[in-house]
């Protein structure tokens, strides 16, 4: 696991307990779930304490945890459909909770119906607040797909929660 | 674009707001004190999953000669591990079987056969109700024959999805529920010819789980839970329901039923011994008397004739 050294745990604990929680936050907006977002980022995080000795190095060892985190929340993706029929069919209530508020509600029911690439690219803009040209770069597409994805994105978001700038103004 | 913006800045921070308390740290800590090893699967996929193919290979020869690939039903309730719950509450939850032996494929073979005329429902507790913070097993043998047991510090939820997730077949489906300070999860997946369910049901009374799995499930479980756990002499955590027992890959060492009270624990020992397992000794025992192994009786670690120990 950490062939050939200690890992610096304190240096790695600081880091986890630092953010831990932004991350479950900013997967919570792709995974729309907080359950799934924690699992995921917990199993970032286990393969960032793997190579830490090298992740440490890193200018932003966050983007790798939360990188690893979207690549597992993308295999997750595959069988949400499954997944989600089965909480459906055994009439789970699971999230949001008694806790959320009605924007949040709302929002977690917007972001479902999104398609999982504009979920990203809204979680990233937005939340992990990266440029264009970054995520880009990190989804390996043109900038110009961001472009549409984020717009996309945006305009469903508003049309679900009617947050027409019109209505707002 | 702004009215978007600050709306998902605000969902992630209540979602972070939601997110619950980890225990990776923990789990760091734990591992490394111990053993310098990774508990369960946590960075350990890859080596697992190598393992896994000569599993699927012993588990498959032994349920071509044994016969022991049942077609389940395409699920089971949980019924019969929620009633076993209460069973697996308090002291009693620590009552374990245990089986050492020298050829773990040889014993995983034999355990199997036996156990596949086994029909009494078997549940884990890998979370232990006395720390219920705590929640797989983690047994180490020393060479004088002393025996440490801990549970490994872990999310019950990450568990869960762990359990599940990696043993990812076309067909599985998942269900979590939240239950405030009592958190139930219940994971179901369906297969062909596999059914696999977990359940939880954490709060006074522990934490149960039951998995019905074909050999290749049974495989992946291991390579799942045991090859974490390289170092010789670890257990993971196992069960026979209806006859399915799940065993390490990696140690000397067999746990076929955890979480049993103590009648259940002398009873699948007393089966065990009933037709000797290879090269092994099997005992029950309470693992957290600190006193060593509480031995309800053991046979020699030379397989004992016919008839028994």
């Amino acid at each position: 696991m950490t062939n050939g050294g200690r890992v610096d745990e304190r240096g790695f604990a600081d880091f986890y307990e630092g953010c831990r929680r932004r991350l479950v936050g900013e997967l919570s907006v792709v995974l729309t779930s907080v359950a799934e977002a924690e699992d995921v980022v917990q199993e970032a995080f286990a393969v960032a304490y793997l190579q830490w000795r090298k992740v440490s190095s890193y200018d932003e060892p966050a983007a790798f945890v939360r990188r690893v985190a979207l690549n597992l929340a993308w295999k997750r993706q595959r069988t949400s459909r499954r997944r989600g029929a089965a909480v459906e069919r055994l009439g789970a209530a699971r999230w949001p909770d008694d806790r959320s508020s009605e924007e949040y509600v709302d929002l977690a029911a917007a972001l479902r119906d999104l398609p999982f690439d504009q979920r990203v690219a809204l979680m990233l803009f937005h939340t992990a607040d990266m440029s264009v040209a970054a995520i880009a770069h990190q989804l390996d597409v043109p900038e110009g797909t961001v472009k549409a994805r984020l717009s996309r994105g945006r305009a469903a978001l508003r049309a679900r929660l009617a947050y027409d700038e019109e209505t707002t103004s | 674009m702004t009215d978007v913006d600050g709306a998902l800045k605000r969902f992630a921070d209540q979602s972070a707001e939601h997110a619950g308390d980890a225990d990776f740290l923990d789990v760091i800590e734990r591992s490394r004190r111990r053993s310098s090893r990774f508990p369960l699967s946590i960075g350990a996929r890859p080596r697992a999953r190598r393992a896994a193919v000569p599993l699927v290979a012993v588990a498959a020869v032994a349920a071509t000669v044994f016969g022991a690939t049942v077609v389940l039903p395409a699920w089971r309730e949980s019924a019969t591990t929620a009633g076993t719950a209460g069973d697996c509450a308090g002291k009693k939850a620590t009552w374990l079987v245990q089986s050492r032996g020298v050829d773990v494929g040889r014993l995983a073979r034999a355990v199997e056969q036996r156990a596949a005329a086994f029909t009494e429902d078997f549940c884990v507790v890998p979370r232990d109700p006395i720390a219920p913070d705590r929640s797989l097993v983690e047994v180490r043998l020393g060479d004088d024959g002393s025996r440490t047991v801990d549970y490994t510090t872990f999310s019950t939820r990450f568990l869960v999805y762990k359990a599940v997730k990696d043993i990812c077949l076309p067909g599985q489906e998942v269900r979590t529920t939240d239950g405030g300070d009592h958190y139930t999860a219940q994971a179901v997946y369906v297969g062909d010819n596999v059914a696999l369910v977990t359940t939880t049901n954490v709060g006074a009374d522990g934490w149960s789980v039951s998995v019905d799995l074909d050999a290749a499930g049974i495989a992946e479980v291991a390579s799942l839970a045991g090859t974490a756990h390289d170092a010789p002499g670890y257990v993971v955590f196992a069960e026979i329901p209806g006859g399915r027992p799940v065993w390490s890959s990696s140690g000397e060492h067999l746990l076929v039923g955890h979480g049993l009270t103590e009648e259940k624990a002398r009873r699948l020992a007393d089966f065990l011994r009933a037709e000797p397992l290879p090269d092994s000794r099997v005992s029950a025992a309470d693992p957290r008397d600190d006193g060593g192994p509480v031995s309800v009786s053991s046979s020699p670690s030379t397989p004992p004739g016919p008839g028994g120990c």
